[in-house]
């Protein structure tokens, strides 16, 4: 059984033969050799080439979350995957700046046609007793602003439009 | 003793206060929001009242709400925790004239350390050093230029009512003074209803350094040492330590003596924290009294293995402090991590949502207090703080490699959260070598994103092989009626 996985920009082919307990495992050609000793409580207990390991796993079908030792690696299977850290890391940039949580709009810093650079403050959201920046992703002009000091929003509303000064690369995808 | 206490508050807090009067015998109410019926808060209580909806003024800034919960369920006693109404006077005054106790400073004594600039005044006239400040800046742009001559820049905008960060600002040069004081104002109006600003010189990399006071209503006032909070983002601790490697004999005899002193100025008594900042000649400096149980108190809870909820709850309750200063004494080293629903490397973005997964790191030396389980709903109405790890060791090294295995046993999906950042931050070697100060974060960790991947492939092995029990797992329900463990993995929602 083969599977192809994708995290942060990475591509991961994971191939199984045997089954039961006891598999031999390839991972982008390099073998491995995985006992599944446990599976419970959303927790793997897994011995790879003999390192024990509890894995811990969320998943909504497109996406999986794992933990281990304290860092949390997140996995798609599909290859257009809108991942956050792949668009981030293959530099492709939203034009489209959504709210990424509920919350209060204290305050747009820019109004249609203002120059931002990479980094700069375009709307601060309350939430979580909190003021959250939401910055431009990188050089453009501002094209449209959706919303105004006071507004409440919603996950993933549209806030504000920019237009990226120069051309948004699309990453290329590794199979 | 009281028979039966309201916490007026939520999360890992309320449960904390919640443990302590189990042990001592207490019944407890504990309130909450409509946004928080997943919480384990309710449940860590015998009783629960629901006190409004999920905005925090309508609930758990409801005065009202909370005073009528208190007489329905027959409470004598409010402990209220950190935040929310615990520094209000006028919450205090309520609760008092309700027949009811307050598990805290008396109201008169929240009310004189409350405002900076009035706490700031009495200090200095007792002779406790205090940052050089400006304390009424002009509003006509011209004169503020020149009062602010005397201070150099650069300099910190401070609000009076301040708390938690609102309202400061640094300014490093005069054609931003005029702006940062107006935005400090607006900040101010709307976080406190209470505008006033003044400014302060700035210190450059100093340390936070904090006393903790425990005191009776009899007059017999101790401290319980010192904590080191530098590591610091916006104003908001992450980690804290105790003692501070920073502190001295000589310099902690020094600040403890001057944070008892003001104490005593105040009328203060039960629990509280007088903050210093230290600067690299070892000089410090008063910042302001924080008139509650501080989050960081486990720390100093290792250290001395008092429970400082419990002699709050004591002091409260008209006992004696039962402790002479000879009699406390700080054993070994203790760090505490806070860990929140944050995702560090998007410039900290709070990350509410669903727990999915959930471990809490244990083990000799290790304590967790933590706000959620399994399911809980980390909700964006409040603080984002879901759990403190805090760990003990004979030396500063070993409670910092026992830190850093705990961290690493602390499971966390669904909400992202800082633990990951909080591993390479006690890992650091700055750290290590205890050269901490405010400007930590700024310094070392500017744009900080996830490096470790050692387990990744790992992590892919284990993605792959749930994949496959999945369809295994769902053929196989027609014939076994068991639920397996990947039914659970079905219902995850990311906040797209």
């Amino acid at each position: 059984m083969k599977t192809t996985l994708h995290s942060d920009g990475v591509t991961f082919v994971v191939e199984y033969t045997q089954s039961k307990d006891e598999y031999e495992a390839k991972v982008n050609g390099q073998p491995r050799r995985v006992h599944l000793l446990s599976a419970r409580d959303g927790a793997l207990t897994l011995l790879v080439d003999g390192q024990s390991l509890r894995i811990h796993l969320a998943s909504d079908g497109q996406r999986t979350l794992v933990a281990i030792e304290g860092q949390v690696y997140e996995f798609t299977q599909a290859q257009k995957s809108q991942a956050r850290t792949r668009q981030r890391e293959a530099g492709r940039m939203d034009p489209e700046v959504r709210a990424p949580m509920p919350g209060k709009i204290l305050a747009v810093l820019v109004t249609e046609g203002t120059a931002v650079e990479a980094g700069q403050a375009l709307v601060l959201l309350e939430a979580m007793k909190m003021e959250n920046t939401l910055p431009a992703e990188g050089t453009a002009r501002v094209k449209k602003v959706h919303v105004a000091p006071g507004d409440l929003v919603d996950l993933g509303q549209l806030l504000v439009e920019l237009e990226f000064v120069e051309p948004t690369s699309a990453p290329s995808q590794a199979s | 003793m009281f028979k039966k206490i309201l916490i007026a508050n939520r999360g890992e807090i309320a449960i904390r206060v919640a443990r302590t009067c189990r042990e001592l015998g207490v019944a407890t109410v504990a309130v909450y929001s409509a946004a928080d019926l997943s919480s384990p808060h309710i449940s860590a209580a015998n009783e629960a009242v629901c006190i409004g909806p999920a905005q925090a003024s309508a609930s758990y800034l409801n005065t009202e709400a909370i005073l009528l919960a208190a007489r329905r369920t027959g409470a004598e006693a409010i402990h209220p925790g950190y935040g929310f109404l615990s520094e209000n006077a006028a919450f205090a005054r309520c609760v008092r004239d309700a027949g009811l106790t307050f598990i805290g400073p008396a109201p008169e004594a929240l009310a004189a350390v409350g405002n900076k600039i009035v706490a700031r005044q009495t200090v200095a006239k007792l002779g406790v050093p205090v940052i050089v400040a400006l304390e009424q800046p002009s509003p006509d742009p011209t004169v503020l230029r020149e009062q602010v001559r005397a201070l150099g820049y650069p300099l910190l905008i401070k609000a009076a009512a301040g708390g938690g960060g609102k309202g400061m600002r640094i300014v490093r040069h005069e054609k931003e003074l005029a702006e940062a004081v107006a935005a400090a104002e607006r900040e101010a109006t709307a976080a406190f209803a209470e505008g006033t600003v003044y400014l302060e010189r700035y210190l450059e990399r100093p340390r936070h350094v904090e006393v903790q006071i425990l005191g009776d209503m009899y007059g017999s006032l101790i401290h319980l040492g010192e904590r080191e909070c530098s590591i610091q983002r916006r104003y908001q601790k992450i980690l804290e330590e105790t003692p501070s490697p920073a502190v001295s004999e000589r310099l902690r005899e020094e600040m403890t003596a001057a944070a008892l002193k003001i104490a005593t100025a105040a009328g203060y008594y039960n629990a509280g924290t007088v903050e210093f900042m230290l600067d690299s000649q070892g000089r410090f400096y008063f910042l302001e009294v924080n008139a509650r149980l501080q989050v960081e108190h486990p720390i100093t809870e290792w250290v001395t293995r008092l429970d400082l909820v419990r002699e709050q709850i004591r002091i409260a309750a008209g006992e004696r402090l039962g402790w002479s200063q000879d009699e406390v004494r700080g054993q070994g080293h203790a760090c505490e991590c806070r860990v929140y629903a944050e995702d560090p490397a998007r410039g900290f973005f709070p990350s509410p949502g669903k727990v999915l997964a959930w471990n809490a790191p244990s083990g000799p030396g290790v304590r967790v207090d933590a706000g959620v389980e399994l399911y809980t709903e980390v909700s964006m109405y409040y603080d984002p703080l879901i759990a403190k790890v805090s760990t003990w060791g004979p030396d500063r090294e070993q409670a910092r490699r026992r830190m850093a295995a705990a961290l690493r046993q602390c499971v966390v999906l669904g909400p992202i959260t800082n633990v990951a950042f909080l591993l390479d931050l006690i890992e650091h070697p700055a750290f290590v070598a205890a050269e901490t100060h405010t400007g930590f974060l700024a310094e070392h960790f500017p744009q900080w994103q996830p490096q470790d991947k050692t387990h990744v492939l790992e992590a892919a092995l284990a993605v792959a092989l749930s994949q496959s029990h999945r369809g295994r797992a769902e053929t196989s329900t027609v014939q076994s009626s068991s639920p397996t463990p990947w039914h659970r993995l079905g219902g995850w929602r990311i906040g797209v």
